[in-house]
């Protein structure tokens, strides 16, 4: 396994009490496989990210897990290690292409021809804004793979980009990884993606999973009433107009339940978390 | 009760109450603006009642001293004015041609602002000039100017009446574009919000728009920019009354004082000039500190 | 008669460079051609989807019907009573300093519209007791809301949508786009309903017009567009999109981007990208005919 998570949470201290936002996340990626980890804002999906690389931002913290990095722990690391172990094992790709790359370096030559950006000889000397969005994005990419890593995260890799450009960059990233036997962690809120990319899933809802199987079960045969309720909010292409989120009579009240958003005092929409402990009582089991 | 309980919990109480400086600071703001309003009813003495003045009692040292009297704690000055008396009314005037002048350059920079961000196009590249060119202008050389040209275009025996407006006047003119330059620029980000468009398809006027949507969400700045003013303003006064130009003599700010005790440094009359000098450090550094503080909490960056 | 109709409408943007800056470099005036010759008409109580990538004019469109921008050419006609306007972002388009009550209010009070904020509150699933409490208490679906209930608070007979969903969840993104088209039949409202995501789109609208570099390529039933699209731009888009049936369907790679919109390509404008180009797709502007703008499609060959 290239890369293992276990039981991880990870708290935030704030004025007002403790933040838990991973609360016992476990699961793994083996080399070559596309593991896609989906959810809504609030999930914990890009926190998940930021924790296995080390960048949680301070009062955040790993309060209990452990990461493990080819069968070596991570998560105890001293910055300077991890630092290290960043650039060289762990390719990073974040949403925003345009404040990824740094506007004052050139891009580098050889790394651009493996992405497809065409003429990378003339284009070696440009400047990140000569560049359109999914060429940057190709350029982010080429920096993630350029020490030949061994585990890549990406965070919304394409949610900033056009629908064309999307299907471009997905292919790019498939191809990539599968050529350097990398294990791939995508993370987006987009389930398409996820269908067109990843050979498994994981599902996240307020700082769990609580689904996790191949691509094809988790679409078309899903288990937990808040991935049916996903499933059935996604809109599609060619299907019948009619009202959104269809669900099996049986899960309808806690589907309803697990949508319908706390407007606490933060107005975040935070996912209510005890509403998971109502689903345990349905006859559903991971 | 409760909305006592709410002020406390609120986030900037909180970071109030966590810096010990800011909590001196304002305490010591507190102290020397009550003083100063105060000072009519309690200063020991009027210093301008020619009657109570005891010419014998002039060139007194503080109390501490050798010769120095209970009644005038601080000392007299050359006329047998309590230095202490002095100093609350000196600080009257400093604090409030101060905060005037800084009421002044508000109401003018932030209309300025709104209208050059909202407006944009002409009217903006017009009142930026203008600010550029003043910007090159140290403050005080604008003030004289203001104040000279006011000496010259009014007639004589005004000039003591009118003094202190005119010294609002150019203290506010000086420092009019820093409030401009700011509003302009959050102007121009919240114009290209929805919530302005919105506003617009409904079909409301550009001068509603700006006053009651925009200028609600641009003044923030502003608040911590006047606190740190009020202090560049009185010194500024300060420094234009230390000069001979400020206030007339007959009612003496803080810098007025100190020029007059100036002249009595060297002859071993210290006090007369020191303790204005102490009084004037002790109230900007306080406004200032509390400024810093206010800027530092408001800024969501450092939350 | 038609409740909206776009006559050859285009928009021109002057993005030059500073007066000082063309005169010391030497460098021409840029005009940005934002929207192209577009004629649309829209009937009551229909809803009319205009799907496009980035940069292609939709947004432009969608602002120049409600009259934030003026047509550098062509005629804008309703008849209707009033347009109002439901935009992208949930947390830029209410002001965060007043309260919902008065933003909801605010059509009504300079409008002079006989309705009632509580009652508007209802109506889109919110609390009356909601119009109490500020813009940032609330979640992004929420705050859509309160944007339709001030979009409601002017009685408007057609709602411009640019993007109301974009921002949001896809679970709120269902609820909010079923609360649309309940509040559709029971106001009898027309919808113009921009979107970039081409499934969304397809959950709600009638007819469906696409955007490419300003100009409007294919406009046809939304049933029609989504079986039988015609424009190979059309075909490439829905190819593009992610497939969730993962029906292992044979899709056609995905070619080129979308270029420079201040130096678009001579002739059809995206003859670059596409399959079918010939000689004459590079010389000549194909004209909109039949719903369709494309030599291609005109001469049979595809």
């Amino acid at each position: 396994m290239t890369l293992e998570v276990r039981d991880l949470r990870v708290e935030f201290p704030t004025r007002r009490g403790t933040l838990t936002a991973l609360d016992g996340v476990s699961f793994s990626i083996a080399p070559g496989e596309v593991l896609g980890v989906v959810g809504e804002s609030g999930a914990g999906k890009s926190i998940t990210g930021l924790a296995i690389i080390g960048l949680l931002e301070p009062p955040g913290r790993i309060s209990a897990g452990e990461v493990r990095l080819e069968g070596r722990r991570i998560d105890n690391l001293p910055p300077e290690e991890m630092r290290k172990l960043r650039g060289r094992r762990i390719g990073v790709i974040f949403q925003d292409p345009l404040t990824s790359l740094n506007p004052l370096y050139t891009i580098g030559r050889q790394l651009l021809g493996e992405v497809g950006i065409p003429a990378p000889a003339a284009r070696y000397g440009h400047y990140p804004h000569q560049f359109s969005g999914g060429m940057r994005q190709r350029v982010v990419i080429a920096l993630a793979l350029a020490a030949e890593p061994r585990l890549l995260i990406a965070d919304e890799p394409t949610t900033a980009l056009d629908v064309s450009i999307q299907a471009q960059i997905i292919a790019l990233l498939k191809r990539l990884a599968a050529d350097r036997s990398a294990a791939v962690m995508l993370i987006t809120h987009d389930m398409g993606v996820i269908a067109e990319t990843a050979h498994r899933v994981a599902v996240m809802y307020a700082g769990r999973i609580v689904e996790v199987g191949s691509v094809r079960d988790v679409i078309h045969a899903p288990k937990h009433p808040y991935t049916v309720g996903l499933m059935g909010s996604i809109p599609r292409i060619a299907a019948k107009r009619s009202r959104l989120v269809r669900v099996p009579s049986a899960l309808r009240s806690a589907v309803r339940a697990l949508f319908r958003r706390a407007s606490g005092p933060d107005g975040s929409g935070r996912q209510p978390r005890r509403l998971l402990a109502a689903c345990r009582c349905l006859s559903w089991s991971a | 009760m409760i909305l006592l309980r709410r002020i406390w919990d609120h986030d900037l109480a909180w970071s109030f109450r966590r810096s010990p400086v800011t909590v001196v600071a304002a305490a010591l703001t507190v102290i020397c603006v009550g003083a100063a309003l105060l000072a009519p009813w309690a200063s020991p003495q009027d210093p301008f009642d020619m009657a109570a003045l005891n010419l014998s009692d002039a060139f007194t040292p503080p109390a501490w001293e050798d010769k120095g009297m209970a009644s005038y704690p601080l000392g007299t000055d050359n006329q047998g004015r309590d230095i202490l008396s002095t100093i609350m009314h000196g600080a009257r005037i400093s604090l409030g041609v101060g905060i005037a002048a800084v009421l002044f350059a508000l109401v003018l920079g932030v209309s300025l602002g709104l209208l050059s961000g909202y407006l944009g196009g002409r009217v903006d590249a017009v009142i930026m000039r203008i600010a550029d060119v003043q910007l090159s202008f140290p403050a005080i050389l604008i003030a004289l100017l203001i104040d000279g040209f006011a000496r010259v275009a009014l007639p004589g025996d005004r000039h003591e009446d009118l003094a202190i407006p005119v010294l609002v006047l150019a203290i506010g003119f000086a420092g009019w574009v820093q409030y401009a330059r700011t509003v302009r620029g959050s102007t121009m980000v919240e114009k290209e919000k929805e919530y302005v468009q919105a506003a617009r398809v409904i079909g409301r006027r550009p001068l509603a728009i700006m006053l009651s949507h925009v200028l609600p969400n641009v003044t923030g700045p502003v608040l911590v920019i006047g606190t740190i003013h009020i202090a560049t303003a009185i010194i500024t006064e300060a420094t234009l009354s230390f000069l001979g130009v400020g206030v007339p003599a007959t009612r003496p700010s803080l810098g007025t004082l100190i020029r007059i005790g100036n002249e009595f440094l060297y002859s071993g009359e210290w006090w007369i000039t020191v303790f204005p000098g102490l009084a004037l450090v002790v109230l900007v550094l306080s406004v200032n500190l509390l400024g810093d503080w206010l800027r530092d909490a408001l800024n969501p960056k450092l939350r | 008669m038609p409740l909206l109709k776009l006559e050859r409408v285009s928009r021109d943007f002057d993005v030059s460079p500073p007066w000082l800056n063309r005169v010391l470099d030497h460098e021409p005036r840029r005009i940005l051609r934002a929207v192209d010759q577009v004629s649309l008409d829209i009937d009551k109580g229909e809803t009319v989807g205009l799907v496009g990538e980035s940069g292609c004019g939709k947004s432009t469109v969608a602002r120049l019907i409600v009259g934030l921008y003026a047509p550098t050419e062509g005629r804008i006609e309703y008849c209707g009573r009033r347009l109002q306007m439901i935009f992208q972002d949930p947390y830029a388009s209410l002001n965060p300093r007043w309260r919902v009550h008065d933003i909801v209010a605010e059509p009504i009070r300079f409008l002079g519209t006989p309705q009632k904020v509580e009652e508007l509150l209802r109506q889109v699933g919110l609390s009356p007791d909601d119009g109490e409490k500020y813009p940032h208490e609330f979640s992004g679906g929420q705050r859509q809301r309160i944007s339709i209930a001030r979009a409601l608070a002017g009685e408007p007979d057609f709602l411009v949508c640019d993007e109301p969903t974009s921002a949001l969840d896809v679970s709120v993104q269902a609820q909010i786009l079923n609360l649309m088209s309940d509040l559709q039949r029971r106001l009898g409202l027309t919808y113009l309903f921009i979107s970039h995501n081409l499934a969304v789109v397809s959950q709600v609208a009638d007819r469906v017009g696409v955007m490419y570099l300003g100009r409007i390529v294919e406009l046809a039933p939304a049933a029609q567009l989504f079986s039988r699209p015609r424009h190979p731009y059309t075909r490439m888009l829905l190819d593009a999109v992610p497939d969730l049936g993962m029906s292992g369907r044979p899709r056609t790679p995905v070619r080129g981007e979308v270029p420079n919109p201040l130096a678009p390509p001579s002739g059809c404008t995206f003859h670059p990208r596409c399959p079918h180009a010939n000689e004459r797709c590079r010389r000549e502007v194909p004209a909109f005919i039949d719903g369709v703008a494309c030599h291609a499609v005109l001469e049979g060959r595809i």
